[in-house]
């Protein structure tokens, strides 16, 4: 249905150019999600597609139009903006009746729809407040019926949920993806939160340095990731130094790091004969060798180090020979003080197809990118 | 919190200012008040007597006639000081904060020095045979064309830019904190741009324009030392009208009731300005 088209955009005065040809397609009905860190263009291109500003060269095509021509206002697209952008002069009421006014929609048709839509946020009887007294959550939520009324061919939301507390914004999330399969919305979501794309969309599109890096179903995204940019920046890794890549078949490879022999799969052809590391999730480990079906073709002995109490899990920090630090999530069911001691020996039992192998990033990646900051 | 001891003190702190308020200020508008009651000598004296007739005397249609060219004259001045501060305002949002700055100290220059010797510069400036009326003649513009020492447009002239910054800096302030996606979601639902700055933008900054009409209209009202300079002195004002009573025609009591009057007036005018520029102005 709407279809971006080698987007390429640069602003005057800045260096390097923000997007640098970025298409993608959506479908009706579709939700989807542009994730990224930040300054990767994720914000430009939405607003590229809402027409609040113009790409350099590409295209925004709706049912195959170019839409290059049509101002914001003419474009049946609604965007909901990071901070709500409600109009402080107009009760909840006129703020969602905006564009229907604009749009000279009978008085009565007004009423119905306006209020329609309140039920649909679960705000149903905050009509008549003003702005300035909505928390920051019913805000958003009025910000979304404003968008929502008009029944746009697209939503687009910059963000929106990214200035309200973590358990607000989980119930803001699942009830927007309840809305969005209920109403059959096509939407685009820009968000730096990967727990919040994986929850709001059907397929997930990570953008990198103004670059679509992998585009695929939250699933795969998070246990397939193409490039070691994906891996990083979706979940948790540790990183293992690949010494020597003894062969390769079909993507399956078998390496030696810090003196064992493991097996992995890779994402590119061309990892022989070049520096790799070895990506693995810290939940891919296990402290058994077979746990019921699970068949574990990886073992290493680490040193645990340290470990940290989350709640839902405990992170251990443990070491691989003298180099290379391993995370590893254990189930608190799992926990036991007289295995777990610093200084202590554990046996880690992983599977090769949750080992990724990438070659080295010519640009290495910060430190601190690994475990602590890439967790929400 | 403050205990009782505590106010008691701070009390204590405002009684200068107090003190400072019911001698000039309270003081001078009680005699004011009790002149305006009285009668005026047969040599410009005050006569001790007790009636309304100079409040009667004031619903002269004359009189009535200055009050309505003082406020049409005022109106003007404050629609042209807004027309003028909104897209600039707008413009100067837009800049750098150094560039902020830096306009921010040119609109405060003029303010360094006097506003009599202000106009009085403007006047010769653009005097008959002032530097302006020099090159129009040298361009070949024969005689005082333009009239431009003394005419009704450079009244406005004179008004607008020695008013202007009232309106604008409050304006401009409010358009600094407004926040931009305002705009983009007004114009994303569909709204012009002219129909986002009418129903969108101005209406979020009605307190700042309130405030601006009220630095710009109430003391217009009372103006007359522009006019009479720019103007030539041809217009009565009921700025000159109560000053004239006092100075001139040395009729106090009168004068008094004019100015009691006016007081009225212009506390009716801003209470009005103020309401309008509240915040919750729900539809």
């Amino acid at each position: 249905m709407l279809e971006i088209a080698k987007i390429c955009k640069k602003f005057l005065g800045s260096g390097d150019p923000v997007l640098r040809g970025v298409s993608f397609q959506l479908a009706k009905g579709e939700a989807l999600s542009l994730l990224g860190p930040s300054g990767c263009g994720k914000t430009t291109l939405l607003r590229i597609v809402a027409g609040l500003e113009t790409a350099d060269s590409g295209q925004v095509l709706l049912h195959g139009r170019d839409l290059s021509g049509v101002a914001t206002q003419a474009r049946p697209f609604h965007l909901v903006f990071q901070k709500h952008a409600l109009f402080p002069h107009l009760s909840v009421f006129e703020n969602i009746a905006f564009g229907l006014r604009l749009k000279k929609v009978p008085e009565a048709e007004i009423r119905d729809r306006v209020l329609e839509v309140l039920e649909m946020v679960r705000l149903p009887d905050f009509a008549g407040r003003a702005p300035a007294t909505l928390s920051g959550g019913q805000a958003q939520r009025v910000a979304l019926a404003r968008a929502l009324v008009n029944r746009p061919d697209v939503l687009l939301l910059d963000e929106p949920f990214s200035a309200l507390d973590l358990k607000l914004r989980r119930e803001l999330q699942t009830e927007l993806r309840l809305l969005q399969k209920k109403l059959q919305l096509s939407l685009i979501f820009v968000t730096h939160d990967q727990e919040e794309a994986f929850v709001l969309s059907d397929r997930v599109i990570l953008m990198n340095q103004g670059l679509i890096e992998q585009q695929s179903s939250p699933r795969e995204i998070y246990q397939a990731p193409q490039t070691a940019f994906t891996a990083e920046f979706v979940g948790s890794v540790s990183r293992l130094n690949v010494d020597r890549i003894q062969s390769v078949q079909h993507g399956r490879l078998e390496f030696e790091s810090a003196g064992f022999k493991l097996r992995g799969k890779s994402y590119s052809s061309d990892v022989l004969g070049r520096a790799a590391q070895a990506y693995i999730r810290p939940e891919a480990f296990h402290l058994k060798k077979n746990e019921k079906d699970l068949v574990t073709d990886n073992t290493i002995d680490v040193t645990i180090i340290d470990w940290f109490f989350r709640g839902s899990e405990v992170l251990l920090e443990t070491q691989l020979g003298t180099r290379d630090q391993v995370w590893v999530s254990v189930q608190p069911h799992e926990w036991d003080d007289e295995v777990f001691k610093r200084g202590a020996q554990v046996q880690l039992h992983f599977r090769s197809s949750d080992t990724w192998i990438y070659p080295t990033q010519l640009e290495h990646q910060p430190e601190e990118h690994s475990v602590s900051e890439a967790r929400p | 919190m403050t205990t009782p001891a505590r106010r008691r003190s701070m009390d204590l702190f405002g009684l200068p200012a107090l003190l400072w308020f019911a001698v000039f200020l309270v003081g001078p508008l009680v005699q004011v008040l009790g002149l305006a009651f009285q009668k005026r000598g047969l040599y410009g004296g005050i006569e001790f007597v007790f009636g309304f007739q100079n409040y009667l005397r004031s619903f002269n249609p004359v009189y009535f006639e200055i009050l309505v060219k003082s406020l049409l004259l005022a109106s003007l001045t404050s629609v042209l000081c807004l027309a003028i501060s909104l897209p600039l305002a707008w413009g100067m949002t837009g800049f750098s904060p150094r560039r902020k700055q830096m306009i921010l100290i040119v609109l405060a220059v003029p303010f360094f020095m006097n506003m009599i010797a202000r106009i009085y510069a403007l006047k010769t400036f653009l005097h008959v045979d002032g530097p302006v009326a020099r090159v129009l003649a040298f361009m070949g513009v024969e005689g005082d064309l333009l009239n431009l020492s003394q005419n009704f447009p450079l009244v406005m002239y004179g008004l607008v830019t020695a008013y202007l910054p009232y309106m604008l800096l409050p304006i401009w302030i409010q358009m600094e904190k407004t926040d931009p996606s305002l705009i983009e979601s007004a114009m994303d639902l569909g709204a012009s741009p002219w129909q986002a700055f009418r129903q969108v933008l101005v209406p979020s900054l009605r307190p700042a324009i309130a405030s601006g009409l009220l630095l710009v209209q109430v003391p217009v009202m009372g103006e007359y030392v522009i006019p009479d300079l720019l103007g030539g002195a041809k217009t009565m004002l009921v700025g000159n009208l109560i000053s004239e009573q006092f100075l001139k025609a040395r009729d106090w009591p009168f004068g008094a009731a004019l100015g009691i009057e006016m007081l009225l007036l212009l506390a009716a005018m801003s209470a009005v300005i103020m309401r309008w520029g509240r915040r919750e102005v729900l539809r």
